[in-house]
Formats: structure tokens, sequence, C-alpha cells
């Protein structure tokens, strides 16, 4: 049986069968043992068949043998044969259009087409398959629509040749695809149209043209939900919009429709017809623009005055704004822009309204087009703004004119730019076109300065307003004169010192914001002349927590944050801290001035200078204060004041010394040896060494080699905690330093016999009895420490402290200590160069949290005993990330559900909060347990009586309100049905919170409440 | 277009800024104090659970930043404002507070006359509609009875009431807020309370 | 003689109650059974005996149950108990439930009353299974809105209806065809909602109470019902009116020895007005009317019912205000109630109290027009201020008996009345309590002793 006959036997049962047997024939043809005239002739008998479907098939078998055949195997002559053949097919047999396509597309893969035989091509199925939806077969159109595809990307200057030559074509080819509906069709279709409306002279038909896509608008289409194709509404609406765009002579048709369009009630069809306008205002011509643009504004703004959907509003602002961008630089903007004007104007002088606020965003989004633009806009619209400025009765007017002015002010800035502005278009526009708001500059400034110093205090709203108009005029490039400039830097320096705190600080900070932007364009300007004025305000001492000069040293230490003065902060803060050490002023001021120095170094910019100048911090910060520290007067002042010293010094010492090379590393392992050692020293500048040594010790890297044997530092510290223990500072930093050592300073290897040496693995000490508290927290240090280092160590330590949970002395205390296994912690961190495992959490987790669950579920488990189970896996959940819980869901559910009766601790929170992360992410979860669950929130959600605490234990209002932000999620959470029935005794229990004794609870309880009312209870009228 | 269907198109609004609003960090000297250093943040503390007894120094930062003091904090006028302040406007998408409907001034807390014990308080607001006529100043009153009715506890009684002198038929509606009976009723009209829903969407 | 000193006590809270708000309650006219609409949109039945749940009236309503009303004398030749329940839904409806008569014993679920001293009692049947459900026997529609009253007139030929649609309807059960009433009248009187309708306790004279601050009453005249009067002077809605039991029990008859001879003509003069009407009202007053008796022509009233009056101008009657009660509410008063047993008046309202007033003999006999007095009753001694177009002398006064804060918790109430009392620690066989019902959904029964 011949190849031919096999296939056709094949098509029907076995398509992978005929695949291959086509594929046979490609390598006899290419083996040249069949020749290529054979194969047609013998195809022929079965393209005469009067049975079509064989017909169809024949053409199916050549197109698959020729897109097996390797490239090169047929000559061009033979390939030109072919396209003759196939080509007559397609005249004669519409049949079999698909298969002819296919093979059209494969021998045009083999060799690119001459212009004329691509024409021709072209030209015949315009011929003869037109229209296209004679196929009914999506595929065949599909298959088709490829080809021209092809035909239109490759071939474009061929066809466009040919059709200047042949109006015909374009005839035929506007009606082609008429009715065509397939999304997968349109894609292509859309695509291919874009040509001829882009590049041919179409403008004969471009009311057909037009057409011929607009029926398509709006698109509606939603994809299936299994569509394979992922063909998406957004995909067909770009094309649709980019068609309807493609040239200026569809605006006669395209304007009048889209404007109609706007009148509809959906809001996606308004807002699809925004978007198309948006895109033909700038794909259109200017002079196509201009000739509609006052059509487009009186519809546009309409948009925008009356807004409905905010979304709605932007897209018509955008449209607005891409019409004057597009007229810009011609005659017509001018006319454009009046009639916006004139418009905007009148709306202002009944300002505030509705109106006059949306006219402020239609000119700011107008005058950001262009410098043309804003510079009309400026001129038209500032003097008419300060004549009613000026006339206004009422501050709310004036606040509202305020309002546009500053939005005015800032589409000004994104036209021309700032002072520090790199981009250089910016620098040619200022030197180009020169910017209107110059000539009105002095004026507005003086009005805004007006506002800020002599307007009622309390008007901060209003101040605030003229404040920040005042730093955007600044802003901007090459208007202000420095002196000029000056003017606003005094009145904001004064806002900042002097303005009494009313009500809130937002004025101040508003200010404060207002300066450092000026300190980011003008730095010198700054240094210069507001520098004075705040130091002058820095007294050499200061006693009082209240005294306004604390806030002013605040102020100051944030503009820090502006590297180009940051420097000159530090000098000066330094140069206070140095007469303020000498006074010796009070610990007080000394605290915050070494606050401010803190807050520069980690707020300001810092991290942002040369390493070699972070270098020099060393010598000119950490050695300066040490020697500070060393000879400082010892005036006597409380513990708790000198802690706070020290530490503070501690802290700038480390941020300092954290990526200081080795060589100065080394030397920082020295002090910290120094300071540990200073054995003639009293006791209370021991306890500062220590502080100190605390936060050096952070700062080092790990591979910098100890002058001391670890395990004699773990001793000391332990002796230093158990003889001074009752000074909560030096305990913790003490144990900090054990878990620093032992996290960064002992190799794996010698973590047992150090830690042994140091006396510290006591584990399972049959004298467990008689540990004290501070026994146990040195164990959850040390565990600490491991754990986040992954140590081998970690299982025996955290089951050891597992197993004396019961404990009916140390269980609690044990309990609480939990939670700080993976509290954060101002020590072990990745900055500081410490070994933090990624996997601690997760390696935590599953080492405690099912055992606890078995262990608390044992009969056995007295109720003290659950107690403390409950109350460590609270401390665990309080850090635990949710995700690591997932897995143990279904034992953990009933734990936290008896957590909220069982617990009396801020830590029951920690419970809730999970159980509101369950909700969140795995409500099936808590699915049967609905009913206990809210019962259970209900009680927490009060205060005393009847919450399910023991007498005298109370709810935190922490609590409270946790517990009814989880109770409200539950609406949303679980199925309705099993909520319904709970429906109304919630909503009335709930009356209860509503009368909390807590402002932040009753906010819960009405969110909660308004959750659950808004529960439908299903039931129709 | 429905423009023309709306009472007034173009009302008279607030700057939200300018809103009475109830100060983010009230009264609480200590943390002024504590500001001024401006550091707090910047010092790290966190909670030491051993130290069982006092509350730990970071909770007791963060109570005082929410729950201000460990007195109780009464309902007051501005309270009652943030929660209809909110209420949407039926025709505009701006709240009733933008739209000066409801004033801080216009509300008011009675507790029940001095001799007798019981606990029923009297909160009375009176709504200023943006325009004399507006036909909507019954949904808008109901809107703010429902609001309150659903968010304070059961010991208030909810007067809304339209401000003498700005409403036409200010009498008609006052009486028909006041009916408990029409209320409840209005209640139980899926219709009624869809719109009501949609005006209420705001609040949180 | 000084009068007694009584004080409102709890005796007992209905159990279970409604989860939301009950609007109000109806006890049964013989037997041991309230009824109590709910805006669950059920009503709730409970044993007056036990004080429990008997049993529910539900799936007939869409909107809440704002009022219901027993047909008098259904049971009688051991027919079936009749309810008649109207809805915010604007229907009516009539449901059934089947009784037998039942030895007397413990009040248990069953609502039996307890009491040797009684010949025979009747008692719904709780046990039996078979009619244990009420049936839902008619719809009556017609109403364009909320039904806010229902009522049965004395023989309970008549039933009245009232909705915020503004109008009173009169439905008649055609005798002999059970479940097929008729309307027999759409009375469009008021100008806004009306809020309540009530029957005189024998003549067919139908009272309502409006939205529009009136009270109106109606008759058929000519088989055509018709507005027989109005009566005006309330400031705000009219919420609820009641009408006095008929023989104006409490101050004795006008053959009492005891009284004097003024007093006793007095007394004469009242029972030929007939009983009077009470109405309370938003305006935070409660007010007494009169009947003025027709001049020129023997107008009599009581058993032999309707007056023999052809002429239709002369079905007109003229009511007035004859006293208001002291001021206790500060708040709407949504309920006021006449005990036809002692003529003791109970109020409440949105201020949540329970008032019970009580009609006394003035002290001094002088006839000033505007009762001032000196009570008895310490800290009562009352300013009444009278109505000025009132000429007749006045030889009686209201004083408070008893008044009760927050009688439930901080809710409202909405309904109040009075009811003979069923449990077994009753002290008499006529003794009254008081059963008042709130926003949060509960029924209470009180003593007062």
């Amino acid at each position: 049986m011949s190849e031919i006959e096999l296939y056709l036997l094949e098509y029907d049962r076995n398509k992978d069968e005929s695949l291959r047997i086509a594929a046979q024939t490609a390598t006899r043809l290419e083996s040249k043992d069949l020749k290529l005239v054979n194969l047609i002739e013998h195809l022929g008998e079965y393209l005469t068949n009067e049975d079509e479907s064989l017909r169809a098939k024949t053409m199916f078998f050549l197109a698959d043998v020729l897109s097996a055949i390797p490239a090169k195997t047929l000559s061009r002559q033979q390939r030109g044969l072919l396209c003759d053949f196939v080509l007559s097919r397609i005249a004669g047999d519409p049949e079999s259009i698909e298969p002819s396509v296919h093979s059209l597309i494969g021998l045009e893969s083999m060799g690119k087409w001459e212009d004329e035989r691509a024409v021709e091509i072209f030209k015949t199925l315009l011929e003869s398959t037109n229209p296209l939806k004679q196929f009914k077969l999506q595929k065949q159109r599909y298959s088709v629509l490829q080809l021209i595809d092809i035909l239109m990307a490759r071939y474009r200057n061929a066809l466009r040749g040919a059709q200047s030559s042949d109006p015909d074509m374009i005839e035929k080819l506007v009606f082609y695809f008429d009715g065509e509906k397939d999304p997968r069709n349109l894609m292509i279709v859309f695509s291919v149209l874009l040509v001829p409306m882009t590049e041919w002279d179409i403008a004969a038909h471009a009311q057909d043209f037009f057409e011929a896509v607009f029926n398509y608008f709006p698109i509606t289409f939603k994809p299936p939900p299994d569509d394979p194709y992922g063909i998406t509404a957004q995909q067909l609406k770009d094309r649709l919009r980019s068609c309807i765009a493609a040239t200026s002579f569809f605006a006669p048709y395209a304007f009048p429709a889209l404007l109609d369009k706007l009148d509809s009630t959906s809001p996606n069809t308004k807002r699809d017809a925004l978007q198309t306008i948006s895109t033909c205002a700038s794909g259109y011509s200017t002079r196509t623009i201009s000739l509609y643009a006052v059509n487009l504004w009186d519809a546009l703004k309409f948009e925008v005055l009356n807004v409905q959907e905010e979304d709605l509003a932007e897209q018509a602002l955008e449209a607005t704004s891409n019409v004057a961008a597009k007229l810009s630089g011609s005659q017509e903007l001018h006319d454009y822009l009046k009639t916006v004007a004139k418009e905007c104007n009148e709306h202002l002088e009944d300002a505030p309204t509705k109106q006059s606020q949306a006219s402020g965003r239609i000119m700011q989004a107008i005058a950001k087009a262009s410098p043309e633009a804003s510079n009309f806009l400026m001129r038209a619209i500032l003097p008419q703004i300060v004549s009613l400025f000026n006339a206004a009765g009422s501050l709310s007017k004036r606040r509202a004119l305020l309002a546009v002015i500053l939005q005015l002010l800032r589409s000004n800035v994104a036209v021309f730019g700032e002072w520090r502005t790199s981009d250089p278009e910016f620098l040619q526009r200022t030197i180009n076109s020169n910017n209107a708001l110059r000539d009105f500059s002095e004026q507005i400034q003086e009005l805004l300065l007006d506002a800020v110093v002599y307007s009622p205090k309390e008007e901060v709203s209003y101040r605030i307003l003229s404040v920040n108009s005042l730093t955007e005029l600044v802003k901007l490039r090459s208007l202000l004169q420095d002196q000029q400039i000056s003017k606003t830097l005094h009145a904001l320096t004064t806002a900042i010192l002097k303005e009494p705190s009313y009500e809130n600080d937002d004025l101040r900070l508003a200010a404060e914001a207002g300066l450092l932007e000026v300190a980011h364009q003008k730095p010198q300007l700054v240094v210069n002349e507001a520098f004075p004025v705040f130091l002058a305000e820095l007294p050499e001492d200061v006693r009082s927590e209240e005294s306004s000069s604390l806030r002013i040293l605040a102020a100051f230490a944030k503009l820090g944050s502006e590297e180009k003065i940051f420097e000159t902060v530090v000098m000066r803060l330094r140069n206070r801290l140095t007469s303020a050490f000498q006074l010796p002023a009070s610990g007080l001021y000394i605290l915050a001035l070494l606050n401010a120095l803190l807050y520069t170094l980690i707020r300001g910019a810092y991290k942002e200078l040369a390493i070699d100048v972070q270098n020099s911090y060393y010598n000119s910060m950490v050695i300066w204060l040490l020697e500070q520290v060393q000879k400082r007067e010892d005036v006597l002042r409380s513990l708790a004041e000198r802690a706070a010293i020290f530490n503070a010094i501690g802290r700038i010492c480390r941020i300092i010394v954290l990526n200081q090379d080795d060589r100065v590393q080394q030397e920082i392992a020295g002090t910290i040896y120094n300071l540990q050692n200073q054995t003639e020293q009293d006791e209370l500048s021991r306890h500062d060494s220590l502080l100190i040594s605390t936060h050096l010790l952070a700062a080092l890297k790990t591979d910098v080699p100890l002058p001391f044997a670890p395990s004699n530092l773990l001793q000391r510290l332990v002796s230093v905690m158990k003889s001074d223990s009752t000074i909560a500072e030096i305990t913790t930093a003490s144990l900090s330093q054990m878990t620093l050592i032992v996290n960064k300073h002992i190799p794996e290897s010698e973590l047992k016999p150090v830690l042994d040496e140091a006396g510290l693995t006591k584990t399972n000490a049959e004298n467990f009895s008689d540990a004290t508290v501070l026994d146990i927290r040195i164990e959850f240090s040390i565990s600490k420490a491991l754990l986040l280092r992954n140590s081998r160590l970690t299982p025996s330590k955290i089951s050891h402290l597992l197993q004396r949970l019961p404990d009916p002395t140390h269980g609690p205390t044990i309990a609480r200590g939990f939670s700080t296994l993976l509290a954060p912690d101002e020590f072990l961190t990745a900055e500081n160069h410490c070994h933090i495992s990624k996997l601690h959490q997760q390696k935590l987790f599953s080492l405690t949290v099912p055992a606890i669950a078995t262990a608390s579920r044992t009969t056995a488990a007295s109720t003290s005993a659950r107690q403390n189970y409950l109350l460590a896996l609270a401390g665990l959940l309080h850090y635990l990330p949710y995700p690591i819980l997932v897995p143990e869901l279904p034992a953990l559910v009933p734990l936290l559900l008896q957590s909220l009766d069982a617990l009396d601790t801020p830590l029951k929170a920690s419970a809730v909060k999970t159980l509101t992360e369950v909700l969140a992410h795995d409500p099936e979860a808590l699915a049967e347990h609905a009913n206990a669950l809210a019962s259970r929130l209900l009680r927490a959600s009060r205060e005393g009586v009847g919450s399910g605490v023991g007498p005298g234990a109370r709810n935190e209002a922490e609590v409270r309100s946790a517990a009814l932000a989880c109770l409200a999620m539950v609406p949303r959470a679980l199925r309705r049905e099993t909520l319904v029935p709970m429906r109304t005794r919630v909503v009335r229990e709930l009356t209860a919170a509503l009368d909390d004794g807590k402002r932040g609870v009753r906010r819960e309880a009405v969110r909660c409440r308004v959750a659950w009312i808004g529960l439908d209870d299903g039931d129709e009228d | 277009m429905e423009e023309e269907l709306k009472d007034n198109a173009n009302p008279t609004i607030l700057q939200l800024s300018d809103l009475p609003s109830r100060r983010r960090d009230e009264p609480s000297k200590k943390r002024d104090a504590a500001r001024a250093m401006l550091f707090e943040d910047l010092v790290p503390s966190y909670p030491d659970p051993f130290s069982s007894g006092l509350p730990s120094p970071t909770s007791s930062e963060e109570d005082a930043k929410v729950y201000p003091s460990d007195d109780v904090e009464e309902i007051d006028e501005q309270e009652i404002y943030d929660l209809i302040a909110h209420v949407s406007d039926p025709e505009h998408p701006l709240t009733l507070g933008q739209l000066a409907v409801v004033n801080l001034p216009d509300i008011s807390i009675q507790s029940s006359a001095a001799p007798s014990k019981s606990r029923i308080t009297t909160a009375r607001v009176l709504l200023t509609p943006t325009i004399s006529h507006c036909s909507l100043a019954t949904v808008i009153g109901l809107g703010v009875r429902v609001r309150l009715e659903q968010a304070l506890p059961p010991r208030f009684r909810v007067d809304v009431r339209i401000k003498e002198g700005t409403h036409s038929t200010a009498d008609a509606v006052n009486k028909q807020l006041g009916d408990k009976e029409r209320v409840a009723a209005a209640l139980e009209n899926r219709n009624l309370m869809g719109v009501i829903g949609k005006m209420l969407e705001g609040c949180t | 003689m000084a009068p007694p000193i009584l004080t409102i006590r709890p005796l007992a809270t209905l159990t279970p109650p409604s989860t939301t708000r009950a609007w109000s309650s109806t006890p049964h006219p013989t037997l041991p059974l309230l009824a109590t609409a709910s805006s669950d949109k059920t009503v709730r039945i409970y044993s007056l005996a036990s004080y429990t749940l008997h049993s529910t009236v539900a799936g007939g309503h869409k909107r809440s149950v704002r009022a219901c009303a027993w047909k008098p004398g259904a049971e009688s030749g051991g027919g079936e108990s009749v309810l008649a329940t109207g809805s915010f839904d604007a229907s009516a409806g009539i449901w059934r439930r089947a009784v037998r008569r039942s030895s007397g014993g413990g009040g248990g679920g069953g609502g039996v009353g307890v009491g040797e001293d009684e010949v025979e009692e009747e008692g719904l049947d709780a046990g039996d299974e078979d009619d244990d459900e009420w049936r839902y026997s008619v719809v009556l529609d017609g109403h364009e809105s909320e039904i806010k009253g229902i009522a049965w007139s004395a023989g309970g030929t008549y039933l009245a209806t009232c909705s915020r649609d503004k109008s009173v309807w009169v439905w008649e059960e055609l005798p002999g065809e059970e479940d097929n009433f008729e309307t027999v009248a759409v009375l469009q009187e008021h100008e806004g909602d009306v809020k309540c309708v009530v029957w005189h306790p024998e003549e067919e004279l139908l009272a309502s109470a409006s939205y529009d601050d009136t009270v109106r009453l109606y008759r058929e005249d000519l088989d055509d019902w018709t507005c027989v009067g109005i009566l005006e002077g309330h400031e705000a809605t009219v919420w609820c009116v009641d009408f006095e039991g008929s023989d104006g029990a409490g101050l004795g008859s006008e053959r009492d020895e005891e009284l004097s001879e003024q007093q006793r003509s007095w007394l004469k003069d009242r029972k030929e007005a007939g009983p009077r009407l009470v109405s309370c009202s938003d305006d935070m007053t409660t007010r007494v009317w009169r009947r003025v008796p027709k001049q020129g022509q023997d107008f009599k009233p009581g058993k032999d019912k309707m007056p023999n009056i052809i002429r239709s101008d002369n079905v007109q009657e003229n009511w007035i205000e004859e006293a208001r009660l002291p001021k206790r509410h500060d708040r709407a008063i949504y309920t006021v109630q006449w005990s036809k047993r002692t003529g003791r008046l109970v109020s409440t309202g949105s201020d949540g109290k329970i008032v019970v007033y009580e009609e006394r003999w003035k002290t001094d006999h002088s006839t000033s027009t505007n009762g001032t007095a000196n009570a008895a009753n310490g800290g009562n001694n009352v300013e009444v201020d009278g109505p000025n177009e009132d000429s007749v002398p006045k030889f009686t006064e209201w004083f408070v008996v008893d008044e009760l804060e927050g009688a439930h918790d901080v809710y409202e109430v909405n309904h109040v009345c009075w009811s003979r009392r069923w449990d077994n620690k009753k002290r008499s066989i006529d003794e009254e309590i008081i059963i008042s019902t709130g926003d949060d959904g509960e029924v209470k029964a009180w003593s007062l002793d």
C-alpha cells in the first residue's frame, strides 16, 4: 500500500502514526528515492476524488510532509512549483483550505518568497477566501490568519507597494475579517489591520477600516476559567485601542463615537472609552487634536468635576493632559488652555467646593504636560488666585486656594525639575523655556510666608499647606535667588524653634521636612544660615525633660540624614558633647546629646560616606569617646542614668567599629579585654566598662582572634551576675555577652568542651530543684545562642528545658522563658556578624511544638503543668512566622482554644493572634470549632466579669482588642451556614464590649459587631 | 445626565485634615518627654518575660500609645463624631464629615438626670443638610442612626435630628427619625438597608 | 382612710427570652397563656402558670410580628384557641390550635391554671402531638405597609387592624363560615401611621391612635362605619389608647354609703358617660378622656348597647380631656393600660420605667377646676395641670402609686399590661400582675403589693 494510502488509513485512527508516515515520505523525498513530481501525480487521483474530506486529508498529507522536510531539500524551483500547485487548490478547493495554508506556511519557512509571490498569495487569499467567515471552523480561519500575519510581517513593503497600484486590495481587505468572533483570531486580526492603518494610504477607506475594528468596542470578553490560550480581555483591549488610535483619519468617527460611550452607565465602558481617548490624544496628529480639543475638554472635565469613580477621574485627567501635551508647540494650545483656564477660574471663585477642588486637579494634570502648558496656566491662573486670596473673607476659602497653589507648584516641579536634578532634559528646559512662574514667585512666596507667620496658630492644616508650598517653591530649579530662599529658610527654622506645641506637632514636623528639603537642594545655605540659629538655641546644659532645647536638638539631629551636611551635623554635636562632658552637664543632657549623635549615625547618611571617611570615625569618635569615659569627672548619677549613658556610648562605638578593618577590630578586641580587666576600678566603673564592652563585642567579626579564653570570660560573667544580680542592666548585658561569645567566637567543635569548662552544661542536673531564676535565664541565653547558630547541642538543651516545664516551682519561670528564644534581640543580629541559621525557627518549632502538644494532651499532665505548656507555647507562637505552624495546625488549634481559657497574661494575645492567622490562611482548620471559638473570644473580649479568667485576673486591653479583631474575621473566614445560627447571640453579646473602658477596644468591638451584623441571614423578603 | 437628579451637584467641602480628630498621642506627658528625646524607637528595648510582676518596658510603652492611661476613657462627643463622620453621602463619594453634615459641636451626650440612678445616656446628633431641600435628609439621618445603634452600647438612647433652620421640612424628618417603630421597620426593608449599607461601607 | 402603699416587685422573667426585640404581650382572656409578639418573626406563647415557653407561632410572617390578639370566647364549647397576629410584612394572620378540657393540677408547660377554688378551667393540651402545632388558617391581606395594631371586638365579631398606610380596617368573620373574613370597613381618617386600635369593652365602638397626634373613634351607622369623634390635644405621636373597664372600677359605686352625696351623684354621671379612654404619647404625657353625654335625649350606655338613634348626625360624640397623669416619663411613652379590675393605670416607655397610677377622691371637696391636692401618699403630692375646656368640677385626681427604674436593665420597654395571676403563689383568685415586654427580648412579670 502506498504511503498516502496508509496515511489516509491512519489519519483518523492515530495522528502520530499518520505523522510518522508523512515524515517517512519526507525522508524519501530528501534521499531522492521519491521524486516530488511523482508524489504530486500520485496525490492527484485523491485530489480529484469527489469526497471533499478525502481531498482535505490528502492535502494534510502534503502539509505534514512539507513540514517534515528539512529546509534546503527542495530547490527554489520545486518550491515555486508547489506554491503554484497549492494556490490552485486554495482557489479550487475551499474545503481543504487549512492544509493548503499549512503547506504554504511550510514552504515559506523553507525560504523567503519573492515579493511578487507574496503579493500573489496575499491577493489569492483575498480573492478566494473572502469573506473569511465562510469558514465555519475557528482553526480554519486561524490558520489563514497566521499566514496573512506572516505576509504582513515579512513582506510589508511588497504589500504596501502592491496596494498603492491596486486600490482593489484595500477594498477587499477591509471587509475580509467581518464577523470574526474568536478571541484568538481577533488578536491576529487587530495586529494585521494595524499595518495598513498605519502604513497604507487608507484615507478613502478610513471609515470602513474604523468600523471594522470599532464594532468590537467595548471588549466584553471574559476568558473561560480553563482557557488554554490565556488570552485576557486586557490584551484584546490594548490591541483594539492601538488600532483605533492608529491614524488621524479615524478622528472624525472615533471621537464622536467614544464621547458617546462616555454617557454609558457601565463604568467599564466609560473606563475603556477614556483610556482610548487618552491614547488617541497622543496617537493622532496635532492638527487633528486641535480640531477636537474643546469638545474633548467639555466631555472630559465632567468626569473630574463630578467624580463617580476615582479611577475614571484619573483617566479623564490623563486624557486632558495628553491633549495639552500633543498641542504643545502649536498655536492651538492656547485656544484649548484658554477654555480650561476660564472654567477653572470660575470654579475657584466659589471655593471651597467639590468643583474648585476638581479644577485644582485638572490644572495640575494639564500644567504637567509641557513647559508651554505650564507657562500658559501660570499666567492665566496665578494672578486670579492671588487676587481671590487677598479678597477672600473666610480662611476655608484661602485654604482651598492654597491647596491649588500647591498643586500648581508640584506640576511646575514636574516640568522644570529640582535644583539637584541631573536629568539632562530638565537642564535643557530650564535653559530654553523661561519658567513663567518666575514672574510670580516673589509674590507667591510673600503670600505663603504671611500665611505661615501671621495666620492663627491653631490653623494647623492651613499653615502646613503653606509650609509645603514654600518647600516646593524652594525645590524649583533656578527659580528663587539665594536670598529669597533664605527667607523661607528663616520661616521654617522659626517654626521649628519657636512654634508652641499646639495640639500636635504636625506643623513642626512639616517644617522639619521642609528644612530637610532645603538642605537637600541648597546644603551650604542651610549650614551657613540655619545651623548658627539652631546652635544658639542649644544651651550648655539642660536639666528639665520638658525643655524645648531637647526638641530642638532632635530636629537638628534629623538634618544629619542629608548626606551633604551630615559631617557638619556630627561635628557640631561632638563639640556640644565635649563641653557637656567637661562641665559636666546633667546626665539627661549628655544622654540626649549622645542619642542625637547615635541617631545621626543610624538614620543619617553615615553609611553613604566613603569607606576611608568611615574609618576615620574610629579615631574621631570611638577613641575620643572612650577617652571621655576614662577622664570623666565622676558626678554621682543614678544607676539607671549611668547605664543609659554608657549604653548610648556603646551603641555609637558599635556602629563605627562594625565595619572597621581587621587592624582596628583587633585593637578593639584588646580594648574589650582591658575594659574587662581593670581590676583597680571601682564597682561603678566596672559596670560601665561591662556595658560598653558588650556593644564592642557585638561589633567584632567572628574571625578576630580574642586575647582571652572564651571560657574564662563566660565564667567571669556568671560570677558578675551572681554578685550584682540586683542590677537589671548588668544582668542583661552579661547575658548578652554570653550569647555573643557562644554564638560567634567558639567553633562548633569546641563548644562542648568550652561550655563544660565554664560549667554551663549541667543539663538534667539532679539538683535542678535548687536552681535559681538566674540559672534558668543563663540556660535560655546559651540555648538561644546555640539555636541561632544551629549548633548540634541545641536539641539536648531544648528538650532539657521542656522536661522541666511540669516542675511545680520552676515550671512557670521556664514557661515564660520560651518566648525569649525567638524574641528579637539587640545583639544577636546578622549585622553584628552573628551566626543566624535560616532554619532556626523551623528547627525550634519541630523541637518544641509537637512535644508540647502531646505532653499537654496526656492525662498525666496536671492543670498547673498544662498551664505551663500552654504558656510556653504562647511564648513560642508569639514570634514564630505563621507558615511554619501550618503542618501542625490540627494539633495546635485545640491547644490555642484552651489557651484562651487557661492563660491570664498578655501572652494570651499571641494565642489569639495565631488564631487570627489561621482564620486568614487556613479557615477550614477552625471550621468545626466555630462555636467554641466564638464563645471563647467573646469571653476574652470582656475585662473581668464573665471573662473566663480566674477571680482577680483580668484580660488586658491588648488581649481584649486582639480577641475582638479575631472574632471580626470569623464572618469572612467561615461558612455562612455554620455562623447564621450564632449570629444573633454574638451580635447581642458584643454589646458588652461596646461599653469597654478602653477606646481602642471599643473601636475593635464596633468593627467586629458590624462584621457580624453584616452576615446575611439569608432569608429573603 | 444623572447629575440633574442630584439635589446638590456642587456642595461645599472641607479638607480631611481639618476634620476634628482625637490627637494621636494624647495626653500622656511621659510620651512627650520620650518624644523630645526623639530616640524612643532608636534604643531598642525588648520585653523581659522574667521580670514577671511588673509589665515589661516595651509592652507598657506600646500600651501607652494604644491605651494612653489606665483609667477609663468615657465615650465622648469626639468618639461619636468619629463613628459617623465617615458615613458617606448617598449621592457623592464624600463623607458626611467632609460635607459638614455632621459637626462636632452639634453632638451632645447627656447622662440621665442626677437623682435617678439609671445608666441611660442620651446621644443627640444634629445634622446640617448640604442644602435646605435635600430630599435625602431622611436617608442620611437613618444612616447615622443605624450606625450609632450598631456601634453604641444599649444604654445609649440615640436622637438624630435636623439642625434647626437648616431644612425646609425638618419637623417631618425629625418626627420620622424619632419614631422607633418606623426605624425598626426600615431596618427590615432590604432595599433601604442596601442603600444604608453602601453609605456605611466607608466606616471602619 | 389612707391609701395602701404598693410596690412593684419582680415576680418572674419568662424563659427562654426572645434573642431579639420583643414588641408586645397579650394575656389570654381566660387561660394562663401569654402571647408575645417578637421581631424574630414569631409569636411566643408562654405559660403564666410556670412562666416558661409553651409553644411558638412561627412560619407565617416574613417580618417582625408587631402585635397579636386572642379571640374572645373562641374556646367555649371545646373549640380551638384563635390568635390574630399583625406584622410588619403588611399582613395579618389568624392562627388556630386545639384545646380540650383538662383536669386542674400543677402549672406545667401545659399552662394549666392552679386553683382548687375554680370550678373548672380550660388549658391548652401540650401533650397531644397531633394538634401541638399552631395552624396558619387565614391570611388577611389588604394593608399597603406595616401593620402596627390589631384587636378583636368585645363579642369577637369584628377584628380591627391598623397600619402605617394611615388606614384602619375592620374585618368580620362571616357567621357560620369559619375562616372566611370580609372587609367591612376601610377607615382612612388619619393623616399618619395608625399606631394602635382598641375596642370599647361592650359597645361596638373602635378607637385608634396615630402618628398624626390624634385619637379617633368609629361606629357603624346605617351599616356604614364612620368616624364619630376625634380626640385632639397631644403634641406628638399618640402611641397607645385603652378603654376603662365597663364598671369604672376603683372608686366604688354610687350606692356606696361611705361616700358623700356629691361624690355619689358624680359617680352616677360618670357611669352614664360610660368608660373613659386613656392615651399616651411621644409628648411624654398621658391623658384621660371622658365622653360628654348627649343633652336632650335619654342616652343609656352600658348593657342595652347602641343608643337608639337613627339620625346619623347624632352619632357624633363629644369627648373631652378630663385629666392628665402626673408626668413621670422623660422619653416617649409607648403603652398605657387600664386595669379592668382595680381601675389603676400602668405606663411604660423609652426611659425604661414602669409607672402605676391610681385615681383617688380629692381630699378637700372644693370644686377647683384644676386639681391641686395634698395627697396622703407621701412624696406624690402632684400638680396636675387640667385641660382648659373642662368646665366640670374635679372630684378626683391621679396619684403615682409606684414607679420602677430600669425595668429591663438599660433597654427600652415597649409594652406593659395587666394580667390575672396564675402561678401557685398567688394570694387570691383575682390577684393582678403586671407584664412588661422589652427591647432586650425579655418578658417580665411584676407583682404589685
